[in-house]
């Protein structure tokens, strides 16, 4: 296009900035002409590439020129112009916030508008059998429907469509007959729709085990590689999912670290797949970070294999060196694995071996070396759950602090505030003077960025370790001096001084204790720092007259008066509050006429805020008749703010550390302590700063698992019997024994058999429990499940799945558990949601009573439990016809001991008595049961069930009564 | 995790690629980010500074190649080093594809340099990393056109 040549070569041969905007600004206008007449399609291009490069440029007052022309090129047949087209519009269509990156407003009708004029072009483009269109449609929807934050609401006019544009895009994704290109740019797509619509995983609850299917190591590495992402969304909105991941996250690392098995074309400089490494490493960090017992969870396997990578990566990055490039990305494997260690139990040595390798690299002459081994540093001991060896961690670190220490005077400022980071990260209990102080005395000579983060870090730190109020009272004041005459402190936030005064208040001990402090700041000083001025005003307003007999209130004022000519605005306004405070404390005193006297003069200041409060307090005063003034000068209430406001305002820090650090939730409880020793008002508690806020809201959390097909006759089977066959189909089939540990715990052996391997030789693959679902309650559950051993991922023949059930409590039906696994045979991919019961009489154990003590106990219960609540009566319709010695083994397989039994000879009236022992982890129970037929054919029974404890007998009733007649 | 914006800058200021990923961005803070992005990354001492600066709660990756600016955002917990590496291939795909790339050949195919980066990075995610599988799509491409 030489038109456009010609364009860029003028630009470029501008003399000076207003030449250029000349030229520009004559093309604009040009461009507008142009467009607003009929154009052949290469004018078309031409204009829109030199109006795309003048955006380019920097030009934003263009107002969506070009759009509609970008629109048309979208359309059009060849390729050249398409591309072009969808280009063009990505680079012209954005979000008209026009405050700055601030809120989101704009971003709605961003999406809205894109959506709606891009839609039937990208719908056309999806469906057409034309690989490059399709290509080109999802490029466009992978780089312009990140949004985020922005989530498109359900009401959306555009939500059709953008259904629709979804499921195209996930078949894409998902079909095996795709090919890899589509596929792979599908996957990205995936991650920005969900993230705009994280319903659709709600609405096709059959998408996540596909889509993690799609990251086994049997797949292509680019799909792998855009399938991560997608994953980590994924567990990201849904945390139970990470178990089912963690197993093919460590098979691919386990292929590509360890056996360098990689597609050729993958390795870079010698090593496979390095960015694929760096991503799966990050998944699994993002998987710990996530689920703190994972590692108590994870295969024996499994975690042998990541110990492996580890340190297989580790010892990688020790080899010789040559070229840059492959120092660089053995690094990063490097950083990334070290930053996964912590969570794979390793143990100590080996850490504090790392945290001095990391030490020593402190030192290094490259930059980079120095900015990611602090990087890591201080993930390695924010993220160590062990508080012993954290202690012995921050130990070591401390005793060579002079390393440490000379970064703070390092030519890269981020260097300096990484350090600042791991100085706050390593104070603890032991070292929090040392720190501080030596914090304080670098606060000088710090670059001006950094002082406003240091000196949040440093109220932070003095409000969480202060074991004495005195030494946190003289900290806080020292902070608050440093920047001296300095009217222009902003870079103290008043968040801090706000801080300390909401703990003052709180903590009557520090009243006088602080008024004090600070009188003799006044008197000796000339020139105070603003924050000092402001504490001052304020505290010595409100509780001056506790100090009246050292500090008469005289010299009160004298020292304010003096200090109010030089102070700040704001300063100048609260000592106007600070004197009115005295004219009702004091009305009696001399200076009384010197605050009435200021109040005149000020009510003509041009300030508004000290004007208005001048005449405000003028008026009060001369109103003051009926005791106006005491009616509203009164004492202050204690702050009832929980949150430490300072804590939001701490930097970078939080993204690093990860979301469950509760143990940077600063607690001033030590402080508020004393003060309900105090006092005895109750105010003390104040600042009890709650726990950390839940972080994580699950959108998912009532989902209702739909059960597989012909679930119900392994789950009623085993109701009754200890083993069989819990699942059966032409693919598979799972056996399952139930074993007894002790008494109220049980083993639950469930063995999967490849059912098809006999008939077609196919192997099970990519197989995985994708969830174990308990039903019981979340607080104090009734049960708790432990997956002990997980299955093979492939499976040739059979492999086994073992799970252990704590009885903790009476297990209602209801709460029976959900077993979730998926597979991939021939083909085809299988997913079964396997309900199986952890019975309430799993856990029963039989003892022997004569006749006589049984019918004792029988109206023992009923004295026990008055009302029937000890007692409860099922009428149970059975498919089959029971005999009394049915009877009998039934319920002797489930562990009662027969008390009595009618004889065989008369099958008309049944009539079997049983007793046993019910145990749970909390309690154990009687259980008495009786069991009659009604009528003669032996298919109507009256079972009662009576327990010691109260509603048992009617959990116990109604399983029996399941047993008995199923429900088919 | 993934990126939020590329650019590549000359040390002019001049702008040769800008791609926003993160779409929040209005032109105006786009603008004013890239004034302050490049005063940031210009005024850096190469010897004894890193190449990560952290800037607007996230972090930027940047390198340079004779007279431009190879800019990158990311999150703060993201592997600095895995993206600068990127940065990195990137640059080694656009020499075999332009023989020998210079800032002239980026700034007369300023539209096929975004073509070229969408096979590398799309929708802010490192999407392909195999040299020839990149290189072999852009000459099918080219062959269409």
């Amino acid at each position: 296009m030489k038109g456009l040549t010609q364009f860029i070569i003028d630009i470029r041969n501008s003399q000076d900035f207003e030449q250029e905007k000349k030229r520009i600004n004559l093309e604009i206008n040009n461009i507008r002409t142009k467009f607003s007449s009929n154009l052949s399609t290469y004018q078309r291009k031409k204009y829109i590439c030199k109006l795309m490069y003048i955006y380019l440029s920097g030009y934003d007052d263009l107002v969506d020129l070009g759009v509609k022309e970008s629109l048309s090129l979208i359309s059009a047949k060849t390729i050249q112009e398409k591309s072009l087209g969808y280009l063009t519009l990505s680079i012209i269509f954005t979000s008209h916030s026009d405050t700055a990156h601030t809120g989101f407003k704009g971003t709605n009708t961003y999406f809205e508008e894109l959506l709606g004029s891009v839609y039937s072009q990208l719908s056309h483009d999806l469906k057409i059998d034309n690989e490059i269109f399709n290509a080109l449609a999802l490029q466009f929807i992978a780089n312009n429907f990140n949004l985020p934050g922005y989530q498109l609401p359900e009401t959306s006019v555009v939500i059709s469509k953008f259904l629709e544009l979804a499921n195209q895009v996930y078949s894409f994704a998902i079909s095996p007959m795709s090919a890899l290109l589509l596929k792979k740019k599908s996957l990205v797509c995936l991650k920005m729709l969900i993230q705009l619509y994280p319903n659709l995983l709600v609405v096709n609850d059959n998408w996540i085990p596909r889509l993690f299917s799609l990251v086994d190591y049997n797949n292509d590495l680019s799909i792998i590689l855009n399938g991560l992402p997608v994953a980590e969304l994924v567990v990201g909105m849904k945390p139970t999912q990470v178990k089912n991941l963690v197993a093919s996250l460590t098979n691919n690392l386990e292929e590509l670290v360890i056996n360098a098995n990689c597609d050729e074309s993958y390795f870079y400089y010698g090593i496979p797949a390095p960015w694929v490494t760096i991503r799966l490493l990050q998944l699994l960090e993002t998987c710990f970070l996530m689920d703190s017992s994972l590692v108590i969870n994870l295969n024996p396997k499994d975690l042998k294999t990541l110990k492996q990578v580890i340190s297989t990566s580790i010892n990688q990055s020790t080899k010789s060196i040559n070229a840059l490039s492959n120092k660089n990305i053995q690094s990063s494997i490097l950083f990334q694995s070290v930053g996964l260690a912590i969570f794979l139990n390793a143990s100590s040595e080996s850490i504090l071996g790392a945290i001095n390798a990391l030490l020593h690299l402190l030192k290094s002459t490259d930059t980079n070396t120095r900015y990611l081994a602090l990087d890591v540093l201080i993930k390695l001991i924010s993220r160590s759950s062990d508080e012993k060896l954290t202690q012995s961690y921050n130990g070591l670190i401390f005793d060579r602090m002079g390393v440490a220490e000379h970064l703070l005077n390092d030519k890269d400022i981020g260097i300096k505030r990484k350090t600042l980071d791991l100085f706050y990260i390593i104070t603890n209990d032991s070292n929090y003077q040392v720190i501080i102080n030596k914090l304080l005395d670098y606060f000088p000579m710090l670059d001006y960025q950094l002082k406003s983060e240091l000196s949040i870090k440093i109220a932070i730190l003095a409000e969480k370790f202060a074991k004495d109020s005195t030494w946190y009272v003289n900290i806080m004041i020292r902070l608050l001096s440093i920047p001296g005459s300095s009217a222009n402190s902003e870079f103290l936030n008043n968040e801090i001084w706000e801080r300390i005064i909401q703990i003052i208040v709180n903590n009557d001990e520090l009243h006088v204790k602080t008024c004090k402090l600070l009188m003799g700041k006044l008197i000796r000083s000339d020139q105070l720092s603003e924050n000092l001025v402001k504490m001052s005003a304020f505290l010595i307003g409100e509780y001056g007259s506790l100090i009246k007999n050292e500090f008469p209130p005289q010299i009160q004022f004298q020292a304010l008066y003096k200090i109010y000519v030089t102070a700040g605005l704001v300063s100048r306004s609260m000592i106007l509050s600070t004197f009115i405070k005295f004219c009702n404390c004091y009305p009696d005193e001399d200076f009384i006429p010197n605050i009435i006297d200021l109040f005149e003069i000020e009510k003509d200041s041009i300030d508004i805020e000290i004007q208005s409060r001048a005449n405000e307090y003028l008026n009060m005063f001369t109103m003051n008749s009926k005791g106006l003034l005491s009616n509203i000068i009164r004492p202050l209430p204690p702050f009832e703010t929980k949150k430490n406001h300072l804590l939001s305002r701490i930097g970078t820090l939080n993204h690093i550390v990860g979301t469950d650090k509760s143990s940077f939730m600063v607690n001033a409880a030590k402080i508020q302590k004393k003060t309900t020793n105090g006092n005895g008002n109750g105010n003390g508690s104040l600042i009890d700063l709650g726990g950390p806020e839940a972080d994580f809201e699950n959108p998912f959390q009532e989902e209702k698992l739909v059960l597989s097909p012909n679930w119900y006759n392994g789950y009623h089977r085993m109701l009754h019997f200890d083993a069989g066959i819990f699942y059966e189909s032409q693919l598979a089939r799972i056996t399952y024994k139930v074993d007894r540990i002790d008494d109220f715990k049980l083993l639950y052996k469930l063995q999967v058999i490849n059912n098809s391997y006999k008939s077609t030789s196919n192997q099970l693959t990519s197989f995985k429990i994708l969830e174990l679902k308990s039903n019981a309650n979340t607080v104090d559950p009734s049960y708790i499940m432990n997956l002990t051993k997980t299955p093979d991922q492939i499976i040739l023949d059979k492999s086994s799945i073992e799970i252990e059930v704590k009885v903790r409590g009476v297990v209602d039906v209801e709460q029976s558990p959900v077993l979730s696994i998926s597979f991939s045979c021939g083909g085809s991919f299988n997913q079964l949601n396997l309900k199986f019961p952890v019975n309430v009489l799993k856990t029963l154990t039989p003892t022997t009573l004569l006749v006589e003590e049984f019918k004792t106990r029988w109206l023992q219960i009923n004295q026990l439990l008055p009302n029937n609540k000890g007692e409860f009566t099922i009428r149970p319709n059975t498919a089959y016809k029971y005999t009394a010695s049915n009877i009998v083994r039934l319920v002797q397989r489930l562990r009662f001991s027969i008390v009595f039994s009618s004889s065989e000879d008369d099958p008309n009236k049944v009539l079997v008595l049983a007793a046993g022992i019910l145990h749970t982890q909390t309690n154990n129970y009687g259980v008495l049961l009786s069991i009659k037929s009604v009528g003669t054919e032996g298919k109507h029974f009256e079972i009662t069930a009576k327990c010691t404890g109260e509603g048992v007998a009617e959990i116990i009733a109604v399983a029996m009564g399941e047993i008995f007649q199923g429900k088919f | 995790m993934s990126i939020h914006y590329v650019l590549i800058l000359n040390r002019q200021g001049k702008t040769r690629l800008s791609r926003w990923y993160d779409k929040t961005y209005s032109r105006g803070a786009q603008n004013k980010s890239i004034t302050e992005i490049h005063r940031l990354v210009s005024s850096r001492d190469s010897k004894h500074q890193s190449n990560f600066i952290e800037y607007q709660e996230k972090k930027l990756v940047y390198r340079r190649y004779a007279g431009l600016y190879f800019i990158m955002s990311i999150d703060i917990n993201d592997s600095e080093l895995a993206y600068l590496e990127s940065l990195h291939f990137f640059v080694e795909i656009l020499d075999v594809y332009f023989d020998n790339v210079c800032e002239l050949d980026l700034v007369f195919n300023f539209y096929k340099l975004y073509a070229i980066l969408d096979e590398v990075y799309l929708g802010g995610e490192i999407h392909e990393v195999s040299k020839s599988r990149i290189l072999a799509r852009l000459t099918e491409l080219d062959r269409l056109e």
